[in-house]
């Protein structure tokens, strides 16, 4: 695996001066949104791997969110060292998501589809009763809450889950997950076990599902147990990575990015403009840009190539009507 | 348990079995003829609830009386949605067509329920007539006139359907583009035509639904609920059997008597969807599809 020295250092260069930014800037306004950020970056990476790498359509990551929400939280708020809680946060999204795989995945795509997207409204409406209450922290760790710590921890989760996709989509793992998305059949024949391949793929892609919901619960400091559930989980990450653009590394971040701020210039509006806008954008590039923004300015070169092409064309024939214009 | 009750179980059973076979109604058309899986279709029977809403609201029109009006808006909508986007699908292989029509679906789904919390607010409204919650007891078990007038038209829906599928030229085409969209073009049916006018009338059945849940209480997020119990009904009755869904409706309008009846509302709409995805994975197509399609 060779990795690009520029591309290295730009990410690096990132990086860094997101680690610095909350020290130049102190604006809890800002740091606060990053951190919406970087965990939605998170949560469409995920989503990245099940959905863009893999191809499977899956409209229920808010029953893996939540999961991984609702055990870090239960976890850390009795005790449990904070990495640890995460940890068992990712693990039992990841053993749900086994779960709900092992049957779901034999299924044709759209039976995935709404199928996981049952599961989701299953689990939100169960926590919903079960737990019906407000999470709150003890006072203790309400009277040390630190932002930069919020901030610190959820830019590490992202930096972590990008690498793990980008080691992921280097791997034969990920060689084999595109070859199924692109084609199942030919996949097998050519020996890759599909349903083996879409049950890991899915295994991550929970994993850091979990991870994100983990981020989450460790943010807020107060929180509905059923809200982590709640269906805008499931939908945000299959809209952002697909406007992004999916099977891409950088298409979910982009997306976020897009999203977040969208997000913050109609926050006072009602009803959510941002997700109107967003919807209408998604439509859009499922109807005409199925590869997402990312490729928009390949796109408009190719379209203005074409078009100097054609203007050429048609005036090297005007010059050329009536001689050979064998030439080519 | 006295024999009254599990009567009037029965009969709330038998209403809301009605009211989830229109509800799928026009999903399975859509489905069964071109191949879309339009899942804003739950959102688009909020619309048409918000029709019938402000039809009363303003002219005082009875929401069964305004289902013709309220049909040819949605039939209107249906048009333009197909035109506009769902058209661009048609070049698309069966399997490309079901997983982007889905897409668009979902684009679809965000962009009706937001607009609608932005025109009407979130507010929860509902239409009441002089007949809501009105009902009528024939040896102690209750009838609501609502629910008699969903069954009445449930019945009316699927005899119209019926005429037009099985007695007409355009039904005729209807089927035959259903059956195979390569030889029913080589026929000289014009699948363009034959797929527009098909969605736009299986958008149009949202409008009868509507009228009743009009009834009830409307927001602009029940979109997501009514797909859910679409879908459900979609998948029991085999996606894209017209003729399975109103019994795949009693069925689950049965099972979730029975489940409010022995766990408890709270879990009435878990317990559907843990059948549904029984059901999936037992017998993916559906408890009357024939064809096998893993």
């Amino acid at each position: 695996m060779a990795i690009d020295r520029k591309k290295f250092s730009i990410v690096t260069a990132i990086v860094v001066s997101l680690a610095v930014l909350p020290l130049a800037v102190k604006v809890d306004y800002i740091t606060n949104i990053l951190i919406v950020l970087f965990l939605y970056v998170i949560l469409s990476q995920s989503w990245n791997v099940i959905g863009g790498y893999a191809g499977q359509m899956h409209l229920g990551l808010g029953a893996l969110f939540g999961m991984g929400a609702l055990t870090t939280r239960l976890l850390w708020s009795a005790g449990t060292p904070l990495p640890l809680s995460l940890l068992a946060g990712a693990i039992s999204s990841a053993i749900l998501a086994v779960i709900i795989g092992v049957p779901t995945l034999r299924l044709r795509s759209h039976y995935f589809a709404i199928g996981t997207l049952g599961v989701a409204i299953i689990a939100m409406t169960t926590v919903g009763n079960v737990l019906p209450g407000l999470a709150f922290l003890p006072g203790a760790y309400i009277a040390s809450y630190n932002i930069l710590t919020r901030y610190y921890l959820s830019l590490g989760l992202m930096v972590m889950a990008v690498a793990v996709v980008y080691l992921l989509v280097n791997s034969k793992l990920g060689l084999g997950m595109v070859c199924v998305r692109d084609d199942e059949g030919a996949a097998e024949a050519t020996g890759v076990n599909a349903f083996k391949c879409k049950l890991q793929a899915l295994t991550i892609s929970s994993a850091l599902a979990g991870l994100a919901g983990g981020g989450f619960a460790f943010y807020q400091s107060s929180l509905y147990y059923h809200m982590p559930f709640g269906l805008r989980w499931s939908f945000e990450p299959v809209l952002i990575t697909l406007v992004g653009g999916s099977g891409t590394i950088a298409g979910p971040i982009i997306g976020s990015v897009f999203y977040v701020i969208l997000k913050e210039i109609f926050g006072l509006a009602l009803g959510e403009v941002n997700i109107l806008i967003f919807g209408a954008l998604f439509v859009l590039v499922v109807l005409f840009l199925p590869e997402g923004l990312i490729r928009l300015p390949e796109k408009l070169r190719q379209l203005s190539v074409k078009a100097g092409q054609q203007e050429a064309v048609a005036q090297e024939s005007l010059g050329d009507r009536g001689g050979k214009g064998g030439e080519r | 348990m006295t024999a009254e009750t599990v009567a009037q179980i029965l009969i709330y059973a038998v209403i809301n079995g009605a009211l989830y076979g229109l509800m799928a109604l026009g999903l399975s058309l859509v489905y069964g003829v071109m191949r879309y899986l339009n899942i804003a279709h739950g959102s688009l029977i909020m619309l048409g609830a918000y029709g019938s809403f402000w039809l009363f609201h303003y002219w005082g029109i009875d929401p069964f009386a305004s289902i013709p009006l309220t049909m040819v808006g949605l039939f209107a909508i249906g048009v333009i949605l197909y035109i506009a986007m769902f058209s661009f699908l048609t070049r698309f292989p069966e399997r490309e067509r079901i997983k982007n029509s889905l897409l668009i679906g979902f684009g679809l789904l965000l962009i009706l329920d937001n607009s609608a919390t932005l025109l009407w607010t979130s507010d929860e409204r509902s239409v009441t007539t002089f007949y809501t919650g009105a009902s009528f007891s024939i040896s102690g078990v209750f009838l609501p006139y609502i629910g008699l007038l969903t069954i009445g038209l449930a019945l009316i829906v699927v005899f119209c359907l019926y005429l037009l599928l099985t007695k007409t030229y355009f039904g005729k085409s209807i089927r035959a583009a259903a059956q195979n969209s390569d030889s029913a073009s080589l026929m000289g049916i014009n699948l363009g035509w034959t797929y527009l006018v098909s969605f736009a009338i299986g958008i149009a059945l949202a409008a009868v639904p509507a009228a009743t849940i009009s009834l009830a209480v409307i927001n602009p997020g029940i979109g997501i609920g009514l797909l859910c119990k679409a879908l459900i009904v979609v998948v029991l009755a085999g996606m894209g059997s017209i003729g399975g869904v109103f019994v795949a409706g009693q069925l689950l309008g049965i099972l979730e008597a029975a489940a409010v009846f022995s766990i408890g509302t709270a879990y009435r709409e878990v317990f559907g969807l843990i059948v549904f995805l029984i059901v999936l994975l037992v017998r993916p197509q559906g408890l009357f599809g024939k064809k096998l399609e893993m």
